[in-house]
């Protein structure tokens, strides 16, 4: 007998989710998204009676907070070892400085911003008013059980490692509860476990210049993220921005890639190497994610795409295309609506 | 005649003997002030607790949580922050190990997708 599939999609965490329960019920689901929800109002930065707000406020404080948020530290300052600092949750005030000081519904609202530039997606300009940061002070951030407090003047940005956490909580929480089988995908972070529709797992890596998925990646448990520069772009003042920041410059990231992929463990893992993979670049991948038994993909600017060895095995024998097709002057839609700078219409 | 006066009737008598109690007008007062001030820290403290709910209510609400959990002893005597070294350098061995992904056969129809974030 087929076991039931229950899913919903939803906004949470300000991208697009969905959630995939097997062998369960609507009232797993119904969970699966409290959860979420809950997630979200202790660690956006936008609102201001989260966690997360909290912590900022009172840096060089000792704050209480919810156990999962004294989680997602934990699980934050171990990303920024995890990477060698290419993963750095104190780099709010870059990001803020960026522009990136509201959420991205609203960002790309605001008068004289856009979350579309449609300028060549090479393009790095940086407003003078972008500083290059201090020493990470992530080392500096102490917790315990209840408590956490942040280096007076740090600011801290869950950035992706929230979406990604918050996925492999709602996925153990959906499994606890009964459900022979659970995915979450928050904003692209994927975590999947249990008992799938077929058997397994499959995920779609999608690229903006790609009318097709760049790969299909079968999963009996494990997670996946992407991380690009081509989404969550705004313009400020005319200038151009994107949300990934080099830790090193304490700017929007020039890099060689536009996307990157990570298959791991967990997805908040998944989620901190894509983005290491991002700044580092191509040629680093292996090195950033090898001895971690995860593996990549990546998209260079000229549309080259690269892999790890190790990433066939989740293809089922499947090659990766080559060579993605940059889009020409023509293909760029207008500002207005557009869902991202190079995409396909 | 009317009787003579009692001898040394006239005469001045001793003073009274006053009242232990008032032998020492500044031990009274001290007591005095003492029992006041019982009384008065008793009054302020019923005045401070009656009103500390109003009091904290009024106070950033993060402020008095921070307040009372800093106050319970089992949460401060047993828990040992965690302080992490100094900025990793790229020749640092990484401290932590990523659970590998187990594959499957990937389905023809994908179930989800990842488009980056």
């Amino acid at each position: 007998m087929t076991p039931a599939v229950h899913e919903i999609r939803l906004r949470a965490m300000g991208s697009d989710a969905h959630i995939i329960v097997v062998g369960g019920s609507p009232a797993h689901l119904e969970g699966a998204r409290h959860r979420l929800a809950d997630l979200e109002r202790r660690w956006s930065r936008f609102l201001p009676e989260s966690d997360v707000s909290r912590l900022n406020r009172h840096a060089g404080r000792a704050i209480p907070v919810a156990p999962d948020t004294v989680l997602l530290v934990e699980r934050a300052v171990e990303a920024w070892r995890l990477t060698r600092g290419s993963f750095d949750p104190t780099v709010l005030g870059a990001v803020v400085g960026a522009g990136y000081d509201r959420s991205f519904e609203e960002l790309i609202g605001r008068p004289g911003g856009h979350g579309a530039d449609r300028r060549a997606h090479a393009e790095a300009r940086h407003p003078s008013s972008w500083r290059p940061p201090t020493a990470s002070a992530c080392g500096a951030i102490t917790w315990d059980r209840v408590l956490v407090t942040l280096p007076a003047g740090v600011g801290f940005d869950p950035g992706g490692i929230g979406k990604g956490l918050a996925a492999d909580l709602v996925a153990g929480d959906v499994l606890s509860a009964g459900a022979a089988g659970v995915c979450v995908n928050v904003g692209g972070d994927v975590r999947v476990a249990g008992t799938g529709p077929d058997g397994g797992w499959t995920v779609a890596v999608e690229h903006p210049w790609a009318a097709s998925p760049v790969a299909l990646v079968g999963l009996t448990e494990g997670a996946l993220a992407t991380s690009t520069t081509l989404l969550r772009r705004w313009t400020v003042d005319g200038e151009g921005a994107h949300h990934v920041v080099d830790p090193a410059t304490g700017r929007p990231a020039v890099t060689s890639l536009n996307l990157a992929t990570v298959v791991a463990g967990e997805a908040w893992r998944a989620e901190v190497l894509a983005t290491a993979v991002l700044l580092d670049g191509p040629d680093a991948a292996l090195d950033t994610v090898g001895p971690r038994g995860a593996q990549a993909l990546t998209v260079d600017l000229d549309g080259v795409v690269r892999a790890t060895a190790g990433l066939s095995s989740f293809l089922g024998g499947t090659a990766l295309p080559s060579l993605l097709t940059p889009p020409g002057v023509d293909d760029l839609l207008p500002v207005d609506g557009a869902p991202a700078p190079g995409a396909r219409r | 005649m009317p009787p003579s006066p009692p001898p040394g009737a006239d005469a001045p008598r001793p003073p009274r003997q006053l009242p232990a109690r008032t032998r020492h007008p500044a031990s009274r007062a001290r007591r005095l002030t003492a029992t006041t001030s019982v009384t008065a820290m008793l009054l302020l403290s019923g005045y401070l607790a009656l009103s500390a709910p109003s009091y904290a209510a009024t106070a950033a609400a993060d402020e008095v949580a921070a307040a009372v959990v800093t106050t319970v002893p089992t949460t401060t005597a047993t828990s040992t922050p965690i302080t992490m070294a100094a900025a990793p350098t790229t020749t640092e061995a990484p401290t932590t190990t990523t659970t590998a992904a187990v594959a499957a056969e990937p389905a023809a129809q994908a179930q989800t997708t990842s488009k980056g974030s």
